[in-house]
């Protein structure tokens, strides 16, 4: 239960970050700790402490329920590439108005 | 067993990286080809699917519980056929413009694959990879001209999109272990005698908040207009008529599986307050795009309205939103591609600057007319057709009946605004428009009036029910009563007071939205606890 709330609180710590850093990297990793915590959250919920391998029942332990495993590793991929274009798309803001503070960013004027 | 979405999904998918390997000026024609190869396979099913046929399909061979499931039924059939023209139109206007990128057309093209996988998908994992993949591929083509501002837009987008998603996913963990299983039809089955407690709730929360940020509520709808007003013309039209649309297919695929009655007011007032924030800000705008992607978002207001009725298909609300989902699309793409022609000929964004579009350019202006003709709700017309239908499920409402005359009237006031474009001022020279074009918009058009004649001709597409009060005398008398008060407020309306000037330039900051986002959440849970 210590752990389920410890999980809550870092996603809640995620959004608030989400929330007030003005540095558009800082976002970034504060979009990663969200996802890293939804990550372990999923699997805190289908924990069985001294589960036996899914793969081989007949190993005596209750067997681990594999699908939130297939599930999250997916997820990782995908927060990866998200992660890894949000990056990009960084160097390129940087390069173009030279700065990365959100407030500055988005109040400059472009001569659309 | 029908193998129909397998293909719907993969075909694209194929083409997009065929197109990108040969990387070839020759892809192009390999993109058209591939929508004809689609249409083609589409068509040899049409005794599968019409009238009537559902099919599951199940993949990885670990029966319906744990597999990846596609659905396909008549919704779906037609579904992908519509989408096969929508993506044949883009790929024909962005032909002059996209010669040597096949990378263009590899997004494009895998796009439509991704689309076609969040329509079929039928259960909840899959809808969130969907729409998490078409997320990233939206955020690349939103900054494909990789100038400042797409780039800008292209972040927020993507950065606050994905925030939103994660929501989902909380969800999604807490459904598995409440059901045991991530099949939609499963989940509905356990959930018929389960009690609707908090848990059930949170769950619902969740997962709609998440589908709100993808296809921009009211409270957190600020990434649409930056993203959909700096895109390429063919990209924004893409964007602001399809891709959008795939938070409101997930949200209606949730209210499908398990219905929250509690929620259905909630729907009706969200769908309302989306509407008028959209049509508030928008009627301020004076760029062309802003104006179009603002319009876009009290479209999908009307949408949510309809769905809120949270019943089977058949009913008139879901029916209604799910025709507007696809005649909505259509007009929005037909809208965004001539102002991307007219933005190209004038060479400017600004409203008051573009005069005399209808003797110009004819072509184009006639067929913009048409469309915004059809948008504002004339009778008969296609974006009549799914409003009238949202609009019968609010009669018996008399509060969320007068708010939804409110919105068909501002959306006369909006595009009345836009029509401007066509009061024939200064010079008369005409304007060569290139041939590409005029075949898209063709393409386009004949798509709306032959989709028209077949919403007016037959009374339903499979469990789709058409409107069918097309021709009754109050149709007509509120749209000229619409005209009328339009007519009436613009001129009163005091449009260049600075009160419009700081409207036009209100925008929150990602710190906002964000905080916007998690008061979303927390308003939707109180809504459970009111006494209603």
């Amino acid at each position: 239960m210590l752990q389920l709330a410890l999980i809550l609180l870092m996603i809640g710590l995620g959004l608030y970050g989400l929330a007030t850093s003005r540095h558009l990297i800082k976002s970034i990793i504060f979009l990663n700790v969200v996802e890293a915590s939804v990550i372990l959250f999923f699997l805190r919920l289908f924990y069985i402490s001294e589960g036996g391998v899914p793969i081989l029942p007949s190993l005596g332990a209750e067997p681990v329920d594999p699908i939130p495993q297939a599930l999250m590793i997916t997820t990782i991929v995908i927060g990866a590439s998200v992660t890894a274009l949000a990056l990009m798309m960084s160097i390129k803001i940087y390069h173009q108005y030279g700065t990365l503070d959100w407030k500055i960013l988005l109040n400059k004027e472009d001569n659309q | 067993m029908s193998y129909y979405p397998l293909f719907v999904i993969l075909i694209p998918l194929i083409f997009a990286i065929v197109i990108y390997l040969i990387n070839h000026p020759m892809g192009r024609i390999l993109a058209l080809l591939s929508q004809v190869f689609l249409l083609v396979v589409g068509l040899s099913y049409h005794s599968v699917y019409l009238p009537e046929g559902e099919y599951f399909l199940s993949l990885g061979g670990f029966g319906g519980k744990l597999s990846i499931t596609l659905i396909s039924n008549p919704l779906t059939y037609g579904f992908s056929l519509l989408s096969v023209l929508l993506w044949f139109a883009i790929i024909l206007y962005s032909w002059p413009h996209q010669k040597q990128s096949s990378s263009y057309y590899f997004f494009l093209l895998f796009l439509q694959g991704v689309f076609m996988g969040i329509v079929h998908a039928y259960d909840f994992f899959n809808l969130f990879l969907f729409i998490e993949i078409a997320t990233i591929l939206s955020g690349i083509l939103i900054i494909y001209k990789k100038d400042g501002p797409s780039l800008r837009a292209g972040i927020y987008y993507l950065v606050f999109n994905t925030a939103g998603i994660l929501l989902f996913l909380i969800g999604l963990s807490m459904l598995y272990r409440m059901t045991g299983t991530l099949h939609m039809g499963l989940i509905k089955e356990s959930l018929v005698d389960v009690e609707q407690d908090r848990s059930l709730i949170m769950i619902f929360v969740l997962m709609c908040v998440s589908m709100g940020v993808k296809s921009a509520f009211f409270p957190v709808y600020n990434w649409l207009p930056r993203a959909h007003s700096v895109a390429t013309s063919s990209i924004s039209a893409l964007l602001s008529g399809i891709i959008v649309k795939s938070g409101v297919i997930g949200l209606y695929k949730i209210q499908q599986v398990f219905p929250m009655d509690i929620y259905k007011d909630f729907f009706i007032l969200l769908g309302l307050i989306t509407a008028l924030c959209g049509l508030f800000f928008g009627i301020s705008q004076t760029n062309i795009k802003r104006l179009l992607a603002f319009s876009t978002i009290s479209h999908i207001g009307f949408i949510v309205m309809g769905l809120s009725s949270m019943e089977s298909i058949a009913s008139p609300g879901v029916s209604g939103a799910l025709l507007h989902i696809v005649n909505h699309g259509f007009l929005k793409i037909l809208l965004f591609l001539s102002a991307g022609s007219i933005i190209r000929n004038y060479k400017t964004y600004d409203l008051r600057k573009i005069r005399g579009v209808l003797h110009r350019m004819p072509v184009v202006g006639f067929m913009m007319g048409f469309g915004i003709l059809s948008l504002i709700g004339f009778p008969i017309l296609l974006g009549y057709q799914g409003k009238a239908l949202v609009g019968e499920i609010l009669r018996d409402q008399p509060l969320f009946y007068l708010g939804y005359h409110l919105v068909n009237l501002g959306t006369v006031i909006l595009f009345g605004k836009l029509s401007q474009i066509f009061v024939p001022l200064g010079s008369r020279a005409p304007l060569s428009i290139s041939i590409y074009d005029r075949l898209s918009l063709s393409v386009l058009t004949s798509g709306i009036v032959l989709l028209n004649l077949y919403q007016l001709i037959f009374s339903n597409f499979g469990e789709v029910q058409f409107y069918q009060g097309n021709f009754s005398l109050w149709s007509w008398i509120y749209f000229i009563l619409y005209l009328l008060g339009a007519f009436i407020i613009v001129k009163l309306l005091p449009l260049k007071s600075p009160f419009f000037d700081q409207v036009r330039s209100f925008e929150l900051s990602f710190q906002t939205a964000n905080y916007m986002l998690v008061a979303f959440l927390f308003l939707m849970l109180l809504w459970s606890e009111l006494p209603l």
